[in-house]
């Protein structure tokens, strides 16, 4: 079976979720997600460095250059306090969006 | 993003931003690492690892360049590199380039410079306060056009209604020998009442008005200077106040400095003001001096108010026939605001901004077809990466870069020939000062130059907008992938170019024309070497009757010794008046009258002036017998055609005297527009007190100098005759067309760089068009088209551009030439002979310009067009 695209708008969510847990670099993040959905959801490099400038700009998350765990430089993520009221509201939206497609299905 | 963050952030993004591709760079880095140890962990080989890493990655400089495009701010150091690389590519087509900013140049800085000189005549409101209510009293005569100077004895009759005026006002002009540091000249000085500069709501910046005391006789030795004079006379030495001048015989002290350009309506403006004193009332000579009048009316009071009122004032007594002569004449109000020639202004503002115009269209052409041929070299920075979105903001940069360095070219062109150009163009030292307006211009600079700019964008972006890219990746590049509608705005820019053109020569010729026929108007005698000397005296007229006669003839006994002079002759100012006042009443056969006009002069006046006699004699001047001579209109009027030498005639002032006519002479004009009015010629013992002119006569026009030779020579008669003015009737012929040859001087110069600017846009589209159609010219030669044949293919398509810019831009000129109808001169708008011209002569032009093209067309080598395949 093909592995299934991410849904438009879901990669934000995804990355604000995984950056909950604790400041993180690109490839990091890319490799959790993949690690967390399983191996189902796979980030292009190409979709996730634009997301990561952009939420950088819109100050849901803040840039910090440190040593990774194999000493090199790296530039860790980590989630600013608007960020985590961003990441609120993306679950609930989710959370809604979710349950009407389920009650689509169910019912359908 | 709290506000420190926020700082933070705008101060990386504005500061730091070669940090940013540096960091950039080195996290994408650090991903790929990543990346490949994870694949080398997997199993895979270096080579696989990198090769999977990059492949899992993307297009990193596609990826790259969408991150640095994703930032919000203005994405400063790309914008630095596409200023760079516009200038880079506008340096690279260096006749491109050239022809735009030349072109720009031309349309900015002669559309602003006219735009500020003229602008302030007619688009600024009137500086003085009140404009609307302001009114200069003049009278109406019945022949010719309006008199606006009134006779000095009616200013205190004027002056005490003050149920109509708020305020009231008069200057009386003199000519005075002005001497500063020991430099005598000739200076219009005007005398001014005591409200006047008060009426203007004009004050000096230097200095102080006058004071009332200072309105009397012995009280009025001060003067204010204006800024011109200033400037010239006096170098702009800052401590001019207290400074003497003489005029005339009176040494006056420097009160006050007017500002720069101070505007007055016209005729009240001059050089240098005095107090008027107080007239003497009855014993005031009637015709002594001559002022104009100036009058702010009451709220509510109109200007038939004050014609009504003024044609019943009751007039101190006088000689009956003077009382005729001013009772005829109505009074009228010329408000303010329509004193100045709107006119003439309107035309150079109409010129300037067709070419200005011109110039936009020009360079919209240009840079068009400029984009079309670059339309390869764009589609492959849009294939490697770039989005439409970039290359968008590189052409509105290189519009930007183009505009500003036109703009910036105008500026120190300005600075350095404004002054230049302007005084030349109104042939007026006064313009002189358009430096000062720094202001005035700069801001006309910037706004063309904004405007200039962004017609460059807007087709810039539209055309690049409506290209499609990969066609013209394709093939050769060039007719493919440029849409119909492009093509159509191309053809329609050059069809406007013409009509513009069309419409600048449709005016110029008319103007030509007119200037023609003013030539070849027979003023009735040659102007040529004739010179007007009007001499005056120091408080009152002189003497009166045979002394006054026996002074000009000794004062023409001497001026006949000047060099150069032929002949002299005493009489009355009537050689080219610049108005027809008629003075008196001639009774005609049926009983009724006619204003006529009459002139006191010499026995010689006719041989020295050059008139010709029609019949008859001039009158020998031989006392007792009143003998006239008359004019060829008079002949018409009064006697139907018939010779009237023989007969007589009666004046309505004279009663029963009849005045026999000895000759006729050929008419003369008063003004060089106007036909000659009624004139009869009396012999100057008849009434002496008229006479106060010299009329010259010299070999040609007087040399530099002859003024003060003329000053000198009456000074040696009498010290107290005053040298009023020594004028040369050829420079007055010239002086009175000025308005014409202003509007001439703009109209002929700007056409002439509007036409250029036209063909230029013609050649440009052409040289486009035949370039695009070599493979189709090269397929019609294969199958068997001549070369004359492509020629006539190209002069056909690039005359139907401007066939239908001739058509169209004259439709448009005869509806814009007839705001010229106030300068033509017996030259009607829609002139058959110009139109003509003008069609001929711009689609010969175009021809030219097409021949180019036309010939490398024919030239097309078929064995080329296949290699080249």
């Amino acid at each position: 079976m093909a592995k299934p695209e991410l849904l438009s708008g879901t990669l934000d969510l995804l990355v604000l979720q995984v950056l909950n847990g604790g400041p993180l670099h690109g490839f990091a993040i890319a490799e959790r997600i993949h690690a967390l959905s399983k191996d189902v959801l796979i980030v292009e490099e190409g979709s996730l460095y634009p997301s990561l400038y952009r939420m950088e700009e819109k100050g849901w998350i803040a840039p910090e250059w440190g040593q990774s765990d194999k000493g090199r430089r790296a530039k860790f993520y980590s989630l600013t306090k608007e960020g985590k009221k961003q990441l609120m509201a993306e679950r609930q939206t989710w959370d809604r969006i979710a349950l009407a497609i389920g009650d689509v299905l169910k019912n359908a | 993003m709290n506000l420190v963050r926020k700082v933070r952030f705008w101060v990386r993004e504005l500061f730091l931003r070669s940090r940013f591709n540096t960091d950039m760079d080195a996290e994408i880095r650090h991903h790929l690492e990543q990346r490949f140890e994870k694949n080398v962990a997997a199993g895979m080989s270096p080579e696989e690892a990198r090769y999977s890493a990059l492949r899992a990655f993307g297009g990193i400089d596609q990826i790259k360049e969408q991150l640095r495009e994703s930032r919000s701010l203005l994405n400063l150091d790309q914008i630095a590199k596409d200023f760079h690389f516009s200038i880079r590519s506008l340096c690279r087509s260096p006749g491109f380039t050239a022809t735009i900013l030349v072109t720009l140049v031309l349309g900015i800085g002669i559309a602003s410079a006219i735009f500020s000189m003229s602008g302030d005549a007619v688009l600024l409101p009137l500086p003085y306060p009140d404009a609307g209510h302001l009114y200069v009293i003049g009278v109406n005569s019945t022949l010719s056009a309006r008199n606006l100077s009134r006779p000095a004895r009616y200013f205190p009759l004027y002056q005490d209604k003050t149920n109509l005026f708020a305020e009231f006002a008069a200057v009386g002009q003199e000519f005075c020998n002005v001497v500063v540091d020991g430099d005598p000249r000739a200076t219009s000085v005007l005398r001014a009442s005591t409200d006047f500069f008060k009426t203007l709501g004009i004050r000096p910046v230097l200095g102080r008005p006058f004071l009332p005391a200072e309105h009397f006789s012995g009280a009025d030795n001060v003067v204010i200077i204006s800024n011109l004079f200033w400037q010239q006379r006096f170098h702009g030495r800052p401590d001019v106040l207290g400074q003497k001048i003489r005029i005339d015989r009176n040494v006056c002290t420097v009160v006050g400095v007017l500002a720069v350009l101070q505007r007055f309506p016209e005729a009240f403006g001059g050089e240098l003001y005095r107090p008027m004193v107080p007239l003497n009332g009855a014993s005031e000579p009637v015709f002594g001096g001559w002022l104009s009048i100036i009058a702010r009316l009451r709220p509510g009071v109109t200007p038939a108010d004050v014609c009504a009122a003024l044609a019943h004032i009751s007039l101190p007594s006088m000689p009956p026939w003077a009382y005729t002569f001013l009772t005829a004449q109505k009074p009228m109000l010329v408000r303010v605001s329509d004193l100045d020639r709107p006119d003439v202004e309107w035309v150079a503002i109409g010129a300037a901004a067709v070419l200005y115009l011109i110039a936009c269209t020009n360079t919209m052409n240009l840079v068009l077809v400029r984009n079309l041929r670059r339309r390869r070299e764009l589609g492959i920075r849009v294939a490697i990466g770039g989005s439409r979105l970039q290359v968008l903001r590189l052409l509105l940069i290189e519009a930007l870069v183009l505009g500003a360095t036109s703009c910036a070219t105008v500026l120190v062109i300005a600075h350095e020939l404004y002054p230049l150009i302007l005084s030349k163009l109104k042939d007026n030292a006064d313009a002189g000062y358009a430096s000062y307006l720094v202001g005035h211009y700069l801001g006309g600079i910037l706004v063309l130059a904004l405007v200039a700019t962004a017609s460059i964008a807007v087709v810039s972006s539209v055309s690049f907008l409506r290209t499609q890219i990969e066609p013209s990746l394709k093939d050769g590049g060039n007719a493919a992938g440029e849409s119909r509608k492009l093509a159509g705005t191309r053809n329609s820019l050059v069809a406007l170019q013409a009509a513009l053109a069309v419409v600048l020569m449709v005016g110029t010729g008319l103007m030509i024309r007119t200037f023609e026929n003013l030539h070849h108007v027979d003023l009735g005698y040659n102007p040529e070497g004739k010179v007007k000397v009007t001499v005056k005296f120091p408080n009152g007229d002189g003497p009166q009757h045979e002394a006054r006669l026996q002074l000009f003839d000794l004062l023409s006994q001497k001026l006949r010794y000047l060099p150069g002079v032929k002949g002299v002759s005493p009489g009355q100012d009537t050689l080219l008046l610049g108005f027809y006042g008629g003075a008196a009443r001639l009774q005609m056969v049926d009983g009724t009258y006619v204003p006529v006009s009459g002139s006191y002069v010499a026995n010689d006046f006719q041989q020295v002036a050059g008139l010709t006699m029609k019949s008859g004699t001039w009158f020998s001047g031989a006392r007792g017998q009143p003998d006239v001579v008359v004019n060829e209109a008079i002949v018409k009027k009064r006697f139907y055609g018939y010779d009237p030498v023989g007969q007589s005639i009666k004046l309505e002032v004279s009663g029963d005297v009849e005045f026999h006519i000895v000759g006729v002479v050929a008419d003369i004009r008063e003004t060089v527009r106007s036909p000659a009015g009624l004139r009869i010629y009396f012999p100057s013992w008849m009434y002496p007190p008229n006479v106060d002119t010299l009329l010259l006569s010299l070999e040609k026009n007087p040399p530099a100098g002859f003024d003060d030779l003329v000053r000198r020579t009456i000074y040696s008669v009498d010290p107290d005759l005053i040298t009023s003015s020594v004028e040369s009737i050829d420079n007055q012929v010239d002086a009175s067309l000025a308005h014409e040859r202003y509007a001439f001087r703009i109209l002929r110069t700007l056409t002439a760089i509007g036409f250029g600017l036209a063909l230029i846009g013609v050649f440009s589209v052409m040289a486009y068009s035949v370039d695009c159609r070599m493979r189709e010219f090269g397929v019609r030669v294969a199958v068997g088209a001549t070369p004359r044949s492509l020629v006539r293919l190209v002069l056909k398509r690039g005359l139907s551009y401007t066939s239908m810019g001739v058509v169209i831009g004259i439709s448009a000129g005869l509806g814009l030439t007839r705001f010229m109808r106030g300068m033509l001169y017996e030259t009607k708008p829609y002139d058959a002979s110009v139109l003509a011209a003008v069609t001929v002569a711009l689609l010969g032009a175009s021809a030219a310009a097409c021949l180019l093209p036309a010939l490398k067309a024919s030239r097309v080598s078929v064995m080329r067009l296949l290699r080249s395949e």
